[in-house]
């Protein structure tokens, strides 16, 4: 999966570009109506598919006037790293676990210029996990790794109803044309953000609830998670 | 205009979101600020926490810290003993520290006592000024041991130990005794006598030279102070005549001490074309478990030695009692030169005795020890003494335990000022300690005025400050006017002391690797306080490895 994704993102972006290209063109051929013959009351529907911040997912956008567009979208990522010192027999793993489900409305400020706002159910995780792989010798005793235990760290979202803001350039359905290309840059305020601290064996008490309180307090000011979105859209109707 | 405002309205957006971005970032830096990685260094499973006290004083031995004793780890399972830190010291050498030894048994299956496999060791004390004395350690269970060693200082002995120190009794030429000697005790209850020409040698075969000093301690067997500071305990480890090795119980008939040494320090170990004779008053109120009555002339008592170096005790061969001017006397001829015993053994005994259950008029909030002294019904003799690690609800065996024979124990006035033992308990007597249910003891908690405190104990290496250890193992405290110190239960970094007076200054200590550190405090409202224990950079390398 870790191998495909960067495929998959670079192609989106290049595909993405190769349409915002077009979108323009098809945006700039229809640039001479008048605004104002422009039918407002125009009904369109779409599917979009992005790569973002929360993950790549999929997008149901409904065009309720050429300005206003409301956007029903999922994104979904698991990715795990896994760490290994071997100076210092540790394992370890971070786990990000990205999804969210949102209903976003665009309003098209300008030609390929937009703003963006709704609400992210955000299901965001972020896990660190840490262990030692071999025996240690303490004094004349030898301890296994499980009785050394490991250290677990969760991070989730203050919030899992999660505001959201933003801007972006291209547009989310194209006006007249099939496809479209939008680029947004926003921000999920999620609160502060929640922890998790667990730890087992002799490093039990570094998971306890006071030091899980730092970490907690330490990242309260997080209550921001950047969103930044490549997406391509198909207009259906 | 419409460009103009569009925008103002792209700045603005844009200017909103950077300062949102900046304020992130800066955040993230510090996420891991303040928090630590706290060790539970709760590795041990089972201590051996062992106190040494001066039998004349009671007064733990270098308190003040002005003396430290040598302890020596023998025995079959003295490569499963560690100090509380987890190091095996080389040649299993500890010291003590305010007179206390933290000790502890290596936490691997080899090394897991229980009842059909248990841990048994010797702890061997010298120290200058004091006579070499010894413990024998059975542990059959993990958990907390408490031991109480009493040694004897040879200037100031205990009542029932005399000591006779006589320098030039005699003058040797090549190890060879050019005049005959005898040294007694100032009560006559012991004597020795060395003939002339005998030749001494060390352990290592040298032989003595010049003036001849010697040092003679007899051990009354009729006094109790005399048993409780008896070398290697009453409940000893022995090798019989037929090579044989055996664990059971004396009933002691006396025991004498000798040392004899040259101007140059040599101790004489083995004698050469000669004997040295021994002789020892018994007292007519010794009971002789063969007749199952009084000692008298004519009865037969084996003659023990003792092994200074590993505890252990060899028989030697056997003494007659003669009635000599109306007293009765047990003599033996010496080849070599130690501790020796008349006592008869009895073997029989269980390594698991019978429950205790100790059970409080009011709740009682934390574990405590209760002490005793354990009396053989049949004579009343001392036998031991006994040191309960009592948790509320959780039965207490004894180790090692004489069987078949009835005995008393008498508890110890409690060193909590709220627990006291119920009359009803006092002195309990058992049938049998290896048969039989539980054995209840009943306990008065006066809870006024007193209450429940928690220490809260951090180590932490100067070198890596957010690594803090949380000590699993004993603490020990005391009143600040009063040096009996009580021990407590430590765990991941905390100990609940109950009992304590409100308003009271308290000494709270630890041993952690031959060091002692203490801290005092007054019991308040708060019921909590905090000890850091900044570790020496050798410990922090040693036992951490950084």
């Amino acid at each position: 999966m870790k191998k495909i994704l960067p495929y998959l993102l670079t192609g989106f972006i290049l595909l993405g570009l190769g349409h915002f290209l077009t979108a323009q063109e098809l945006y700039t051929d229809s640039q001479y109506e008048s605004e104002e013959t422009i039918d407002d009351s125009r009904f369109g529907m779409g599917l979009g598919i992005k790569m973002s911040t929360f993950g790549p997912g999929v997008e149901v956008i409904a065009a309720v006037t050429p300005k206003l567009h409301l956007r029903l979208g999922g994104t979904y990522m698991d990715y795990t790293y896994h760490y290994s010192d071997k100076n210092v027999e540790v394992n370890g793993s971070a786990e990000s676990h990205l999804s969210s489900i949102s209903l976003l409305a665009n309003y098209q400020l300008a030609r390929i210029f937009f703003v963006s706002g709704g609400f992210l159910y955000n299901m965001n995780e972020i896990g660190l996990k840490g262990f030692f792989t071999k025996s240690m010798t303490v004094g004349s005793m030898e301890v296994s790794p499980e009785k050394i235990g490991s250290v677990n760290l969760k991070i989730k979202p203050g919030s899992s109803l999660t505001p959201y803001a933003g801007i972006g350039l291209g547009r989310s359905l194209s006006k007249n044309g099939i496809v479209s290309f939008a680029f947004e840059l926003g921000a999920a305020f999620h609160g502060s953000p929640k922890v998790e601290l667990g730890a087992t064996g002799m490093l039990e008490p570094t998971g306890s609830e006071e030091q899980r309180q730092i970490l907690e307090d330490n990242l309260s000011g997080f209550t921001i998670y950047p969103m930044l979105n490549f997406q391509l859209s198909f207009r259906l109707l | 205009m419409k460009i103009k405002h569009n925008l103002a309205i792209i700045g603005s957006s844009l200017l909103l979101f950077s300062l949102f971005f900046i304020s992130s970032c800066n955040k993230l830096e510090n996420v891991a600020d303040g928090a630590k990685l706290i060790i539970d260094y709760n590795l041990i499973e089972t201590t051996v926490d062992v106190q040494l006290y001066d039998a004349a004083t009671g007064d733990l031995i270098g308190r003040d810290g002005d003396a430290s004793v040598k302890v020596k780890i023998t025995g079959p399972d003295k490569d499963g003993v560690m100090d509380i830190t987890g190091v095996q010291n080389n040649d299993m050498l500890y010291y003590s520290q305010r007179g206390m030894l933290g000790l502890a048994l290596i936490p691997e299956a080899a090394y897991t006592p229980s009842e059909t496999r248990p841990i048994v060791f010797n702890i061997v004390t010298d120290l200058s000024g004091y006579l070499s004395t010894s413990q024998k350690i059975t542990v059959v269970s993990e958990g907390r041991n408490q031991y109480r060693i009493n040694m004897v200082r040879l200037d100031n002995p205990p009542q029932g130990v005399t000591v006779n120190r006589e320098t030039g009794v005699a003058t040797a030429i090549d190890g060879r005794i050019q005049d005959p000697a005898t040294v007694s005790t100032p009560t006559g209850k012991a004597k020795i006598e060395i003939p002339a020409d005998i030749v001494m040698r060390d352990a290592g075969g040298n032989p003595l030279s010049g003036s001849i000093n010697v040092d003679i301690v007899h051990f009354d067997n009729t006094s109790d102070e005399a048993l409780a500071a008896f070398p290697g305990g009453l409940m000893p480890t022995v090798t019989r005549s037929d090579g044989s090795v055996a664990d059971g119980m004396f009933y002691s008939a006396g025991f004498l001490a000798i040392e004899i040494t040259d101007a140059s320090g040599r101790h004489a170990a083995t004698f050469e074309e000669g004997t040295v004779r021994m002789e020892a008053v018994v007292s007519p109120e010794t009971y002789n478990p063969e007749t199952n009555g009084a000692v008298a002339a004519g009865d037969i008592v084996p003659v023990w030695s003792y092994n200074e170096n590993t505890g252990e005790w060899k028989e030697e061969g056997v003494s007659t009692m003669q009635n000599i001017d109306g007293q009765l006397i047990a003599d033996f001829e010496l080849t070599h030169l130690s501790y020796y015993n008349f006592d008869w053994f009895y073997g029989e005994y269980c390594y698991q005795g019978a429950a205790f259950q100790f059970v409080a008029d009011n709740p009682i909030s934390g574990c405590y020890v209760m002490g005793g002294t354990m009396y053989r019904q049949s004579d009343n003799a001392y036998l031991m003494g006994i040191y309960m690690w009592v948790c509320p609800g959780e039965p207490v065996y004894t180790s090692y335990a004489p069987s078949g024979i009835p005995v008393k124990i008498v508890w110890n006035e409690s060193n909590y000022p709220n627990i006291t033992i119920a009359p009803s308990s006092q002195p309990t007597l058992i049938s049998d300690l290896c048969a039989g249910g539980p054995i209840q003891i009943n306990i008065l908690n006066n809870t006024s005025n007193t209450t429940t405190v928690t220490i809260d104990v951090e180590a932490y290496c100067a070198s890596q400050p957010n690594v803090i250890i949380r000590p699993s193992f004993s603490a020990w405290y005391r009143p600040i006017s009063n040096w009996n110190w009580n021990p407590v239960a430590m765990e991941n970094g905390y100990a609940e002391i109950m009992g304590v007076e409100i308003g009271g200054t308290y000494i709270v200590g630890i041993y952690y690797d031959n060091q002692w550190y203490e801290t005092e405090v007054v019991v308040t409202d708060d019921e909590y306080t905090y000890v850091g224990i900044d570790l020496p950079a050798d410990v922090c390398n040693e036992v951490f490895g950084y």
